[in-house]
């Protein structure tokens, strides 16, 4: 898997429920890049939202990119606007400088894009790549916004801190006085197979809620039948124990339709499923996501659930599992998501 | 042993707990490239200025071809705009004893694809002149102007189609009846010269606009607007005397002109006491000039009278008048001006008036 995150924020109800984020990051339907929501810093410089990167410990370059937007160039350079975290370790971060200009720094290192500058009130599509290694090579650290290559590291430079690290975390970062935007967001590494071994460019993520009953519904709702399940955990705010389906029986599946692709599409570079889940009571349980496509299901990989809280499980499918070949419209369109109790 | 059993007897309880897999929300998200997505423009600009001339072609056809095919696409997944300027002259001079033929052809095509979202907007302009100059009497001279033009647009667009058109001739022929033919937007203008003399300017301006026609709406709207003007203007001060295609230009002549009847009248008694008038009327009329010369156009007017003396000689007046005459002034005597080194000259004419 070389896909390793998708977020557009649009089905979150709160930051705080997938990512951990201070009281200043939220959500916010104030300015969303595409969708209902984007990822809103209210104005601090100790504003943080820490974004996991799954399975990254094996990835020797990282590819980030995100919608950004904000309102006020910093008076002060130096302040990150994205930091790179590796087991716990600080490394290369990227910043804003006094005069707009992107500046991509690490321990001993600091560059900048000159006169390429962010304006303020503007949507912009930055990606950044990363390394491993804490000794560069040109083209190991890239910056590019708008498709366009402001900043291409030179050779033997070092972003990272201490010794090689990989980046496991991404940070994202206020500014005191300036609302910050992120939206669209995407990580992958250098592993697998093109396109999702690199920059992806200008994308978008569309979120799409059930909206009808799939092929199959073994899963009980909170209504104690099984007729209506979709509209149980169709919900743009989730609502908790008030409305759910649950099931504690191996190879139970409940299946849904979706909504519809909001609009025509260049390329599908992959699908997330995600599920907010718990258990009701202690105990082993384990679930997987299912795919059905073109009549047949596919399971994902295994994940757990908390009997303390709801938390959210992904699933990434960056192929049509029934033809191996890039999604396409039609094929999420006729597609049915759902769960399966596993074990 | 009690104690193992009894740790294995609570792990067997805790997994007999049976816990349900609760969701209470579902989503997908899906990571795409927009086929229409688009925050920041990028422009692509494509100028060209192209002109072909033909000079001084006498008695042999001439033809002007300029032929000019362009393409400016943007690709990209921002805000497209593309512009096509086009720049083109094609032009005949000096073209003597054969029909000119100016054709200037032009065909564009600006093209938008896959433009949604967002606002586009689509502009394309044209302007184009097609003239002739220096037609000589008796030829005809014809202005095509002919124009197509298309745009298309996709989806959420604006166009704006601009067209000016000019036909014009210059200098036309003499005497010849000259013909403005005016379609929609056009202007013609014609210039008679006479000789030296200005005798006659007609100055035409038409202008015609419409029909505007919006495809695909159900309201129509047409405008004509036509102005129209002519101006006729004498500017002579001058005397004209030609004869056998050569022509002396005198000045206006002193205030004494006269313009007599040669008609006679003879009273004559009869041998009974009786009187009779004869009249003897004739069309002719006696002209007398006196004009004040300088010696250099007394010269002229000299030898111009020593070779036509005898010939019908046409006078063109300064009240736009023409007359058929002979001189009857024999011999010519020149005074001397007292005021100055010019000379005096008093001539007479007999003859008809031919026009004024």
């Amino acid at each position: 898997m070389t896909l390793r995150l998708i977020e557009g924020f649009d089905g979150l109800t709160a930051l705080g429920d997938k990512y951990s984020a201070s009281t200043f990051h939220t959500v916010s339907t104030d300015e969303p890049h595409s969708g209902i929501q984007s990822m809103k810093s209210a104005g601090s410089t100790t504003d943080f939202a820490y974004m996991p990167i799954p399975g990254s410990t094996q990835s020797n370059e990282i590819y980030l990119g995100f919608a950004f937007r904000h309102s006020v160039i910093p008076a002060l350079s130096g302040y990150s606007m994205v930091r790179f975290l590796g087991n716990g370790v600080s490394g290369a971060y990227l910043s804003i400088k006094n005069d707009g200009a992107i500046q991509i720094g690490g321990a001993a290192v600091q560059i900048d894009s000159g006169a390429n500058v962010l304006a303020i009130n503007t949507w912009y599509y930055i990606e950044v790549k990363i390394i491993k290694s804490n000794s560069s090579s040109a083209g190991d650290v890239i910056v590019m916004v708008d498709g366009a290559e402001w900043i291409n590291c030179g050779t033997g430079l070092d972003f990272l801190a201490g010794a090689n690290n990989w980046t496991d975390c991404i940070v994202f970062r206020g500014y005191t006085g300036s609302t910050r935007y992120y939206d669209d967001i995407y990580v992958c590494d250098e592993n697998g197979s093109s396109p999702t071994n690199t920059f992806l460019g200008h994308v978008t993520v569309a979120t799409l809620h059930p909206d009808g009953e799939g092929n199959t519904n073994d899963f009980v709702g909170s209504d104690a039948d099984s007729t209506d399940n979709h509209l149980h955990v169709d919900e743009a705010t989730d609502d908790g124990d008030t409305s759910y389906v649950e099931s504690n029986t191996p190879a139970d599946i409940d299946l849904y339709t979706f909504d519809d692709m909001p609009e025509a599409s260049d390329s599908i570079l992959g699908v997330q499923v995600s599920s907010y889940v718990k258990k009701d009571t202690v105990g082993q349980r384990l679930g997987r996501h299912v795919a059905r496509v073109n009549g047949s299901n596919y399971e994902g990989a295994n994940f757990g659930a908390n009997s303390s809280g709801y938390l959210f499980a992904d699933t990434i499918w960056e192929l049509n599992p029934d033809d191996a070949a890039a999604w396409e419209n039609a094929d999420i369109d006729a597609a049915e998501f759902g769960i399966k109790v596993q074990a | 042993m009690t104690v193992l059993r009894s740790t294995t007897q609570i792990v067997e309880v805790a997994e007999s707990f049976d816990a349900n897999l609760r969701q209470t929300q579902q989503y997908i998200q899906v990571l795409y490239v927009s086929a229409t997505a688009i925050e920041r423009p990028a422009t692509s600009a494509l100028s060209l200025t192209q002109s072909a001339t033909t000079e001084n072609i006498l008695n042999l056809p001439a033809s002007n071809a300029l032929s000019l095919s362009q393409d400016a696409t943007t690709y990209g997944v921002t805000r497209v705009g593309s512009s096509l300027f086009l720049t083109q002259a094609s032009a005949l001079e000096i073209i003597l004893l054969r029909n000119v033929s100016n054709t200037l052809a032009l065909t564009q095509e600006a093209l938008y694809n896959q433009q949604v979202a967002l606002s586009a907007s689509h502009t394309f302009a044209l302007t184009q002149s097609a003239t002739n100059n220096l037609q000589l009497p008796t030829q005809t001279a014809d202005n095509t102007l002919s124009l197509t033009q298309s745009a298309d647009w996709a989806r959420l667009a604006e166009s704006v189609l601009v067209l000016t058109q000019e036909a014009s001739s210059v200098d036309g022929a003499i005497t010849d009846t000259a013909e403005n033919t005016l379609s929609l937007t056009q202007s013609a203008t014609t210039l008679t010269v006479l000789t030296n003399i200005a005798s006659s300017a007609l100055a035409l301006t038409q202008t015609a606009v419409g029909p505007i026609i919006v495809v695909g709406a159900t309201n129509v709207t047409s405008t004509l607007v036509l102005t129209q003007m002519a101006v006729g203007t004498i500017t002579e001060n001058y005397v004209i005397l030609s004869a056998e295609g050569v022509s002396v230009l005198l000045p206006a002549p002193e205030l004494d002109d006269k313009e007599n009847s040669v008609s006679e009248m003879s009273v004559k008694r009869a041998m009974d006491g009786t009187l009779r008038t004869y009249v003897r009327k004739s069309p002719s009329r006696l002209l007398s000039y006196t004009f004040d010369l300088t010696r250099a156009k007394g010269l002229e007017l000299q030898a111009f009278l020593s070779a036509y003396n005898d010939n019908s000689i046409k006078l063109h007046n300064w009240k736009g008048e023409v007359w058929d005459t002979n001189l009857m002034t024999n011999p010519v005597n020149y005074t001397q001006n007292r005021k100055g080194p010019n000379v005096g000259v008093n001539l007479q004419f007999e003859g008809s008036k031919i026009s004024g």
